[in-house]
Formats: structure tokens, C-alpha cells, sequence
């Protein structure tokens, strides 16, 4: 067959389809289905008293805050000399406050309804309902303070370790990247880690405390010490605000807890998603720990620190994404310009020597992909542990 | 009667929904035919329509009115076909389904009425298996008759991109062609080059 031929009947098969009718559709039926064709028909009250209701809730909020903010014994703590009234008072007038224009000092408290600050490119942090926080410090990092109620917290993940901390009694609350929430309540602190990881110590101790690694709860003292509550329950087990009951012994520091309950070896510790970091405490608790069990120590027991640093998570964690990330690049077929995404949890699990045992995917990823990662995952080492730890991290893939 | 577009626009941000509703009925017709070229005849046809004006009413506030509206709906509807295709890409590939005997009288045998029809959706079939930049530039430009500036606008690529998708689009198609028999019948009852088909060219813009 001749390429004139061809192309003619190309042409001939494109006018063809150019000269087909238009479809016949049931037009009537489309615009009865797209709600944004028809005249609403709203009750008249219903719209003319819709914006007086929205203004009588500000107002009420507003008094609230003017009513309620000398009322507060926590307004009068430690920074009460910085409390700033008008900016706090603008504050309740909406739902959204833009923290660059907050002056260190200024106190933020919510009225009926929750309370958002957000300091762009950086931090959100969000008071709930009847909740006051204090704005402590601007710059590279963000400190705010917890005085009632609770506050949640999204920070935008950043190369530096620590961007954002909540102050809330004696505990400090250091965001890795995260949304967290903290909740203040008379017998302690509760925090839920809810995407990322937090370091959760005293406040006077920066760098020092326990690392909780999402998804987690925990309790801990108003002075930082972790509570040792029913881990096994999850998040549900420490509802923010939720009296604490039955709590175990609270141990001195979190180095006493690491020697009184040492993990068995193999397993992760903590309840897989929590861990201690260095810091003079937890150095001197681990030496504490190791004189207290000279036979096990001599015995074939693993050496090594007890528990990773966070640099040590976090840099296993950016090798472990990074290889899932080129394996789904490499291994899911697409066609010309298509794009195809993923979002899956990975859980990796190290070894004593620092190697990986496993990598997980929820949901799993196709057996090519996991295929690949496996034959990769040989070519990472981590920080040498005495157990090793696992550590869980949901991320988007793409090809 | 087309109204003026800015007008339109700015009644439909407002929340007019008679306007809204005139829009709907004044594009409606072209966004089906685009739809269905676009899809080769979709058994989804009135949902991915649907869709098309929905998206269309949640984007309003971004028409910046550098394109014509239709420009405009147009890259709206060919987002949303793509959209809908990525999400079908996985499920087998259903036959374009063919327009039954019962049309109008145009003094066409039925015959020669079936034979069109089996060429214009072999036709789809051989669009169907080229990559979805080429498909959509060849449907824009050859059935729906936009110049490759249109299309420029409506893909979001520069217009040498477009010409060359489009040429490369028309060369996958001159390769594939014959590998349809009801398209290969068409090669060969052509007569010799002194009986030439209809030229099929109306799209050129002005130097």
C-alpha cells in the first residue's frame, strides 16, 4: 500500500469522525444534577440571620476573652508582666491570627471557638476552645506556652532538628517536624504525636527527654518525667485532658526507667514507636543500668547504646525513604506523561550491628517495588543499637 | 444566543444561578462532542460531563480572562477526561460503542452508514493506544479544529510542543493504520492520486 494511500485515507477517516453528530445526552437530567444551576430556595430567616448569628458568636467570644482573661489564675504565672491585652483581644475576633505580627509575649487565649496562629512557612499552632498560650519566642525557633487547655501543632518539616517547641508547666515539647497535640491538665501533661516526632523533657534541659514517634501518647509528669501508662492502648488510652488514673510508679527520671525496665533482647523498645535520646540523664541512667546488670553484661548480651539518637532516626529514616523512593521510581510502569503516586507507611526494623532486618509497606507497594527495596535495603547501615529499633514514617512516592 | 463571557463570569462568581445555568447551555454541546472524542465514545460520557461543569463552577474565581471562556472550559474538560482516564487505566479497555442503525436519513445506504462507523471507531481504537499528549493534540486540532495557539492554551505547552505532538501523532497513526481492517479497506478501495480523497486542512493559521 502505497504512504499517499495511507495518508488520503487518514484524512478521509478524520473528516468522517469530525462530521459525527454531537452525542445525544439528556441534558435536563445533567442540570438537574448540578446543584449550582438551581435557585436555592433557603428559608428567608435562614439567610437574613445567618451573618447576625456569625456576629453574635464573635461578640461573644470577644467578651469572653475581656471577661474571662482576669479570671485566669494562669494569666498571672511567669510571663503574666508580658501579657499583651489588645493583641490577644484581636485574636478572638477571628479564627486565624498571623503570627509574624505577634510580638513575643503575646497572650492568646480562644473563646468558644478554636484558635489558630499561623506563622507562615514555619508553624501552626491551634488552641482549642477556652485555651491560653503564650507566644515566648520568634525567630528560627518558635516557642510557645501551654498556661490552659490544650494546643495542636503542625510544623513544617525543616533541616534543622528543632524549629518549634510548646512550653506547658515544667515540660518542654520540641517538635521534629510535626503535629502534635498538648494538653495541659492538673496532674500532668499529655502528648500525642500524631505525624513526626516530638523530644518531650524538662523545660530547663533542652535536647534532653524522650522521643515519641508517631503514632503515640503519652503522659508525663508537670515536671517532663514520663508516666508509664498502658502504652499497648494507643492514642485512645490518653484522650487530651482526660484525668490519668492507674498510672504506674512515676520513676525519678527517664534514666530510672530505662534501668527498671530494660527490654528483652530482639524486641524494640519502648512500644516500637517510642525512644530515649542522649542527653547527660540518659548517658548517666544507661551507665546506671549496665553497673546494675554486671551478669547480663557478661553474658552474650548485646553492647551499644540502649536506644538510637534522633539524628541516628532520622538519618536511618531519610536512607530508608530514599531507597523506597528510587525503587517505585524505577519499578512502576507508566505511560508517556503519566504520573503515578503512592502514599504508603513504612516501617523498617534495625539490627544490633546497625544493618536493617525488614522494611514493611502499609499499604504495600507493588512486589517489584518491594522486590527492589529488599535486594537495597543490604546497602544501609544505621546507628549500632543494643536491640535495635524500629521506627514507622508515612511518605508520598511518586513516579 | 452567546452572551457576553466577562458578564457571564462575573454573574456565576456572584452566584447566580440562572447564569450559571446559560452557561451550562450555551457550552454544554461543544464539551460533550470534546468529552466523547476525547474518550472515543465513554460509556461515562454524562458523568465526565457532569464533572466538567462542576469544576468549572469551583474554578470561576480563577478565570483571569487572558483566554476566551470556551479556551478556558476546554482545558477544564481535557483535565478532567485525562483525570478520568489515569483512574481507568487499570480497568480493561472497553470498545467505543458504535451508533446503532437509527439515524437520520441522510441518503446514506445503511451499508455504506456502517462501514463510516466502523472506521470512525477504528479510528478511535488506534487514538486509544497512542500516549494521551499526542491523542489529545490530534483530537483538538483535527476533529475539534483548533490551531496549535488554541491548543497551546488549552494544554498548557508551547506551541512548538503542540506541532510536535501533532506531527508525531500523525505519524503513529499512518504507521498503525492499516493494522485495522475496516481503515485498511479504505486504503485499498482509494482510486489512484488523480481522484484525491477531500483535503482535511482547515485548521492553518494565518502566518
Amino acid at each position: 500500500m502505497s504512504p499517499e494511500r495511507i495518508q488520503r485515507a487518514l484524512l478521509e477517516v478524520t473528516r468522517e469522525a469530525r462530521l459525527e453528530p454531537a452525542p445525544e445526552i439528556d441534558w435536563e437530567a445533567i442540570e438537574e444534577r448540578l446543584p449550582m444551576t438551581r435557585v436555592r430556595t433557603l428559608p428567608p430567616h435562614a439567610r437574613s440571620y445567618r451573618p447576625l448569628l456569625l456576629a453574635a458568636a464573635l461578640c461573644c467570644a470577644a467578651v469572653a476573652l475581656f471577661v474571662g482573661l482576669p479570671r485566669d489564675p494562669a494569666a498571672s504565672g511567669s510571663l503574666g508582666g508580658a501579657t499583651a491585652a489588645l493583641p490577644a483581644a484581636r485574636a478572638a475576633l477571628s479564627t486565624e491570627i498571623d503570627g509574624s505580627k505577634l510580638a513575643p509575649g503575646t497572650r492568646i487565649t480562644a473563646g468558644d471557638m478554636a484558635q489558630s496562629v499561623v506563622h507562615r512557612g514555619h508553624a501552626t499552632w491551634t488552641l482549642a476552645p477556652r485555651s491560653t498560650g503564650v507566644l515566648v519566642a520568634q525567630g528560627d525557633v518558635l516557642v510557645i506556652r501551654l498556661e490552659v487547655g490544650s494546643v495542636t501543632s503542625r510544623v513544617v518539616k525543616s533541616s534543622s532538628v528543632e524549629t518549634f517547641a510548646v512550653e506547658a508547666a515544667d515540660v518542654r515539647v520540641a517538635a521534629h517536624g510535626t503535629e502534635f497535640v498538648v494538653t495541659l491538665a492538673p496532674d500532668g501533661v499529655s502528648v500525642k504525636v500524631t505525624e513526626g516526632s516530638v523530644l518531650v523533657g524538662p523545660r530547663d534541659q533542652p535536647g534532653v527527654g524522650q522521643l515519641l514517634l508517631s503514632p503515640a501518647a503519652k503522659q508525663f509528669t508537670l515536671g517532663g518525667t514520663p508516666v508509664e501508662a498502658d502504652e499497648s492502648a494507643g492514642l485512645d488510652a490518653l484522650r487530651p485532658g482526660r484525668p490519668r488514673t492507674g498510672a504506674a510508679p512515676i520513676p525519678e527520671s527517664p534514666s530510672d526507667k530505662a534501668g527498671a525496665g530494660a527490654p528483652t533482647p530482639g524486641t524494640t523498645p519502648g512500644s516500637g514507636s517510642i525512644a530515649s535520646v542522649g542527653g547527660p540523664k540518659a548517658k548517666a541512667g544507661a551507665e546506671a543500668a549496665s553497673a546494675a546488670e554486671p551478669t547480663t553484661a557478661a553474658s552474650n548480651e548485646p553492647t551499644g547504646p540502649e536506644h538510637p539518637t534522633a539524628a541516628g532516626i532520622e538519618s536511618a529514616t531519610a536512607d530508608v525513604v530514599k531507597l523506597a523512593a528510587t525503587c517505585f521510581k524505577q519499578r512502576t510502569a507508566t505511560s508517556d506523561g503519566v504520573r503515578v503516586m503512592a502514599q504508603t507507611t513504612i516501617t523498617f526494623r534495625t539490627l544490633a550491628d546497625g544493618g536493617v532486618r525488614s522494611i514493611d509497606f502499609e499499604p504495600p507497594l507493588s512486589p517489584w517495588v518491594q522486590a527492589c527495596v529488599k535486594i537495597g535495603m543490604g546497602g544501609i547501615h544505621t546507628e549500632s543499637t543494643r536491640y535495635g529499633f524500629q521506627v514507622s514514617r508515612t511518605v508520598n512516592v511518586e513516579r | 444566543m452567546v452572551s457576553d463571557a466577562s458578564d457571564l463570569v462575573a454573574r456565576c462568581r456572584a452566584g447566580d444561578a440562572a447564569a450559571f445555568r446559560q452557561l451550562f447551555r450555551e457550552h454544554r454541546v461543544a464539551v460533550a462532542r470534546l468529552v466523547q472524542r476525547m474518550t472515543g465514545g465513554s460509556p461515562d460520557l454524562e458523568d465526565l460531563v457532569q464533572e466538567v461543569f462542576v469544576q468549572v463552577h469551583k474554578s470561576l474565581g480563577g478565570f483571569r480572562r487572558e483566554a476566551q471562556l470556551s479556551t478556558w472550559i476546554y482545558r477544564i474538560a481535557v483535565n478532567v477526561v485525562l483525570m478520568h482516564r489515569r483512574a481507568q487505566k487499570s480497568r480493561p479497555y472497553s470498545m467505543p460503542s458504535l451508533p446503532d442503525g437509527n439515524v437520520a436519513d441522510d441518503g446514506e445506504l445503511p451499508d455504506e452508514q456502517l462501514a463510516r462507523n466502523r472506521r470512525v471507531a477504528a479510528l478511535y481504537r488506534l487514538l486509544e493506544h497512542m500516549s494521551e499528549k499526542k491523542r489529545t493534540v490530534y483530537v483538538l486540532h483535527e476533529l475539534e479544529g483548533m490551531t496549535p495557539t488554541e491548543i497551546a492554551k488549552v494544554v498548557g505547552a508551547p506551541v512548538l510542543t503542540v506541532r510536535t505532538r501533532l506531527f508525531y501523532a500523525r505519524r503513529t497513526l499512518l504507521a498503525e493504520l492499516t493494522a485495522e481492517p475496516a481503515l485498511a479497506t479504505l486504503v485499498e478501495s482509494l482510486g489512484p492520486l488523480s481522484d484525491p480523497a477531500p483535503a482535511a486542512e482547515p485548521h492553518k493559521e494565518p502566518a
